[in-house]
């Protein structure tokens, strides 16, 4: 088993110091270490050490996944309840944005569902207020899809024929 | 201190992985209504979530409908388009639908057929209390019509949100507030909750105050608040006291038998609708009228005569449903379900019936087509008014899903539609 450490260093020169194995699960981080072999710890400048802590947290926890064990696979979803508990919103999308760069699927995908949980049964207002986004449509954009949508006709955007298109 | 908006700088495969979990056609649309480029990218690549202009039609798969257990999966239909929209899987513990109201389905369950309410848009689900009866459960309730007052999708408080229920033939009324442990039976001196005589044909929760109509076109209203003259023993009264606003006693009207009487919301109006016909059992030949209640003239006269309704309708002649709705295309419309009992069997046939709107003094509606629809009983889900739109806009976004009427009932009612 290899026990290779791999260092990475975030935007703020902070160094993380991981197996090889855990640090695998971030394809870029594996692309960066079979390109470029890098000597002084893998340089991730778009990650800040506050979220790479959280990064680095999950990348060890899952370094072993489970294949066939059904109480260590209960274990580390329970753990990842809890990985996300007391994390607000704003590192949260933080971490959605690492997870992404470092394209580590699992952590994604558990931060997606996080995000989209959030959302559920949340008003367009209170959306708005979770993502921190301002309202950019105007009275009158609203009230030209409200009449297209009573009159029956499409909505807003790319054209249909596009879509129609795309079926064949 | 850093507020940056993180949001619309996602990427669009982040977005992605982020729509692909949203669980409710309530989450797509409030997505796509939150900024310019969330809508585009929403658009782009997940059009077929968009639904069209309602009212819809909500019918089990086919691929599932011929199979003996009952279908847990239902497809949405766009009633006007004829096409499938969305899919939805209706929660394991429902055996039956009884009723809809607004974007909401009530059905009872499988544990002790108590009644839930649940919402297909955003998958919302309540349990309510069982219906008792002398403190015992009352387990021989035929239910006739459930009105929920909240129509859209979404529940800010649960307290603000009242149940309305007719059952056992239309001979009792009771309602609900959200949360409460039992129901309240609503009667008063003209309608003792005693009676079996009497029969209430519809129930609709208007300006936050349910109305009933009954057999004899007496609209009442439920009312706490009410002030009832006292001369009488009021053994019978309940918490909620239903005052009658009109008698219209139209049975007589014109020399014409009533069939049944409606009450139906239009954009903000309320509306007592007379069915009738011109000989007893002529059960095709169906005409209306159309009445504004007037409800601010109490004690003189109610009605005004309406001879438009502003808008489209739909209601059918049973308890199940009376509903109005404003369809999308130009035309005036409405839509009437009939009860045809068939002699040759037990089961009552269900007639589609689309009439147009002629606007002409005391609206008669000339009948276009007819929609044949058999076996199961179908469930109509009675849109949200205009007037609730406008109130409710800036909490559920503009495109909301207001307005909305689903359509529930037997699959073969859509191969009907579409072979017409």
């Amino acid at each position: 088993m290899s026990t290779k450490k791999i260092t990475l260093l975030s935007s703020d020169n902070e160094l993380f110091t991981v197996d090889e194995e855990a640090a695998n699960q971030s394809l870029t981080i594996k692309h960066l270490i079979e390109d470029t072999e890098p000597e002084n710890g893998v340089p991730l400048p778009q990650v800040h050490s506050k979220i790479l802590a959280k990064v680095t947290e999950y990348l060890i926890k899952h370094a072993n996944e489970p294949d066939n064990d059904a109480a260590a696979k209960e274990e580390l979803k329970n753990w990842d309840d809890k990985f996300l508990e007391k994390v607000n919103h704003e590192t949260l999308f933080d971490l959605i944005l690492a997870a992404n760069y470092l394209d580590i699927k699992g952590l994604l995908d558990l931060t997606c569902q996080t995000v989209a949980d959030l959302m559920n049964g949340m008003s367009v207002v209170e959306v708005r207020k979770l993502f921190n986004i301002v309202n950019d449509f105007t009275p009158e954009d609203e009230a030209e899809v409200r009449k297209r949508r009573k009159r029956g006709t499409k909505t807003i955007g790319p054209s249909n024929d596009q879509a129609n298109q795309s079926n064949h | 201190m850093d507020c940056k908006p993180h949001a619309p700088h996602l990427p669009d495969d982040v977005l992605r992985c982020i729509v692909d979990r949203l669980g409710s056609l309530v989450c797509f649309a409030a997505f796509r209504s939150v900024c310019k480029s969330w809508r585009s990218f929403f658009l782009q690549h997940y059009r077929y979530l968009v639904l069209p202009p309602p009212p819809w039609i909500m019918l089990p798969n086919p691929d599932l409908a011929n199979s003996t257990t009952s279908p847990s999966v239902y497809n949405l239909y766009g009633f006007e388009e004829q096409k499938l929209c969305y899919q939805c899987k209706i929660p394991d513990n429902c055996t039956e639908f009884i009723g809809s109201s607004g974007t909401w389905l009530v059905y009872k369950d499988n544990e002790g057929d108590k009644l839930r309410v649940w919402n297909p848009l955003s998958l919302i689900e309540i349990s309510l209390p069982l219906l008792m009866k002398n403190g015992e459960v009352d387990s021989s309730i035929a239910y006739d019509k459930v009105v929920v007052s909240c129509t859209g999708p979404l529940i800010k408080n649960v307290e603000d949100v009242q149940i309305g229920l007719i059952y056992n033939k239309g001979s009792k009324l009771a309602c609900i507030r959200l949360g409460d442990k039992e129901w309240t039976t609503i009667g008063s001196d003209s309608f003792p909750t005693t009676s079996i005589e009497h029969n209430i044909t519809d129930l609709v929760f208007y300006n936050g105050k349910f109305y009933f109509v009954d057999q004899f076109g007496a609209v009442y209203v439920c009312d706490e608040n009410v002030h009832v003259p006292c001369d009488r023993d009021y053994h019978y009264c309940v918490p909620r006291i239903a005052m009658k606003l009109i008698d219209s006693r139209f049975t007589s009207y014109d020399c014409v038998i009533v069939y049944m009487f409606y009450l139906v919301e239009v954009e903000g109006e309320l509306m007592l609708v007379m069915q009738f016909h011109k000989e007893k059992w002529q059960y095709l030949d169906k005409r209306f009228k159309v009445f504004k209640l007037d409800l601010d003239r109490r004690g003189k006269e109610y009605f005004v005569h309406e001879h438009h309704l502003k808008g489209y309708s739909l209601f059918f002649n049973n308890c199940y449903g009376s509903m109005a709705v404003r369809t999308v295309s130009g035309r005036s419309r409405i839509y009437v379900k009939t009860n045809v009992p068939d002699a040759t069997s037990e089961i009552r046939n269900h007639q589609m019936v689309e009439f147009n709107y002629m606007k002409r003094y005391g609206s008669v509606f000339s009948e276009v087509t007819k929609l044949h629809c058999h076996s199961t009983h179908p469930v109509w889900i009675i849109p949200k008014s205009t007037n609730e739109l406008i109130k409710t806009k800036s909490s559920t976004g503009f495109l909301g899903l207001t307005g909305v009427a689903f359509l529930f009932c037997a699959y073969n009612y859509i191969i009907s539609l579409v072979h017409n």
